[in-house]
């Protein structure tokens, strides 16, 4: 699926329709992954206890962006020469797919589909395609012994992030 | 990229503010201005004429003098979007949620970072900054870089000192504001708004940083200040009135800046 070859190959290949994204998102800009982010934070706490809808929001923000950033840094010390703000969109950017999932778990919620494991699907879908493209683009610049390393952490990344969605 | 289009647009500009020969606009300007009943139709015949009599650092009201800017508009839209969302800060919590708050704080703040960056500084200082990506590596670098003084017809066309003035004034002033909501909100241990600051404070910081690299002159007089050790500087200061020396920096940084840029060249000048 893209993870194994990910961790064992020598060179990260992008496959060309992941290639051509990843050099258009090398003009970056971070206003995608600003109104990805808003939105995110939005609809987790619209759902939210009324109390607490301003502490979801700034926990969503907060963790998306000091997220991505120690992510980067992560990578960064270990060797990539990325820029900073190119992985920042990057990885702002795959974050759609788990708003994707978290618009979805929230219209859902209404209906007969609302249980707890349909939930869990639609989690585990949107973040498998979150950390595919995001993985490729933060493996390619590692070694290949220390991409363990820089991997894990970007799953760690989206696996809070999907479990705050399903928090909530 | 819309950086090719962007030199000609900036050259276009150059053109337009040249204002017309003759001096008699502007004295009736400066008449009517005194009179304080001038309309902002005749803003554009300005004092950046150079054979006009205004002196620049001289105080004239803040209201009057709007008409000497050559890009009103660029002005209003300036200061626009960070006092709604200043206002928005104070006041907003009375009106809307607290996250209706920081989400239209947030919006604001990155439309105000946007404007500055790409329209009011090529505009009111001609003044820009951005990333350059270079599309073979990928690796980026950034580029700080300041108009040429002259345009293509050979007349000088300065910066508008009013409109240095307001650019330069508003930019330092709005990181400090934002840093004093930003004690207080620590002081009175208000956390709610942590993210509507944080982003403000990040925001005003790096243009304030961006157009500190790009402008030259005011790294060369902040420099002969430091150089010139603290106390010398203080003497100095006293000595001409801390705001007389203030204003003249911000003016006089313009006469240097067309002697100063007009010889040497600046590293990625687009003229």
């Amino acid at each position: 699926f893209g993870y194994v070859g990910v961790l064992q190959e020598e060179n990260v290949e992008a496959s060309e329709g992941q290639r051509n994204v990843l050099n258009q998102l090398r003009d970056w800009d971070l206003w995608g992954p600003l109104f990805i982010c808003l939105s995110l934070a939005i609809i987790l706490s619209l759902r939210a206890p009324t109390k607490q809808t301003s502490h979801v929001f700034t926990t969503v923000f907060v963790v998306m962006w000091i997220g991505s950033l120690v992510v980067t840094i992560n990578a960064q010390l270990l060797g990539a020469n990325m820029s900073i703000f190119q992985s920042l969109c990057v990885l702002g950017y795959c974050v759609f797919p788990l708003t994707v999932s978290a618009l979805t778990i929230a219209l859902l919620r209404v209906t007969w589909l609302g249980m707890l494991w349909l939930d869990l699907i639609w989690l585990s879908i949107g973040f498998l395609w979150a950390t595919r493209v995001s993985s490729v683009f933060v493996g390619q610049f590692v070694k290949k012994e220390r991409r363990l390393l820089a991997l894990y952490p970007v799953f760690f990344f989206y696996l809070i992030l999907g479990w705050l969605i399903l928090l909530f | 990229m819309m950086h090719e289009n962007d030199l000609e647009f900036v050259t276009e500009v150059d053109g337009k503010v040249i204002p017309p020969p003759s001096s008699q606009p502007t004295n009736s300007v400066l008449s009517n201005m005194k009179a304080g009943g001038v309309a902002g139709g005749s803003s554009l015949n300005n004092s950046s004429d150079p054979t006009s009599s205004y002196t620049p650092g001289s105080s004239l009201p803040l209201g009057a003098s709007f008409n000497q800017s050559a890009h009103p508009t660029a002005c209003l839209f300036h200061i626009l979007f960070k006092g709604i969302a200043f206002t928005v800060y104070m006041l907003g919590s009375k009106a809307m949620e607290g996250i209706m708050v920081t989400v239209l704080c947030i919006l604001l703040l990155a439309a105000d970072f946007w404007v500055v960056k790409n329209v009011t500084g090529r505009l009111l200082v001609g003044l820009r900054w951005w990333n350059k990506v270079d599309p073979v590596s990928g690796a980026t670098s950034w580029i700080f870089e300041s108009a040429a003084p002259t345009s293509p017809d050979g007349t000088n066309a300065t910066t508008n000192s009013f409109d240095s003035k307001f650019f330069w004034g508003v930019l330092y002033i709005t990181p400090i504001l934002w840093a004093l909501c930003f004690m207080s909100a620590i002081l009175w241990l208000r956390f709610n708004c942590f993210v509507t600051l944080a982003i403000a404070l990040v925001l005003s910081f790096s243009n304030v940083y961006g157009y500190y690299k790009c402008s030259a002159d005011q790294r060369a007089k902040l420099n002969d200040m430091f150089n010139a050790g603290a106390e010398m500087g203080m003497r100095t200061m006293i000595r001409n009135g801390v705001f007389g020396r203030l204003g003249g920096m911000f003016s006089g940084g313009n006469a240097q800046q067309q002697g100063a840029a007009a010889p040497q060249v600046q590293p990625g000048t687009f003229a």
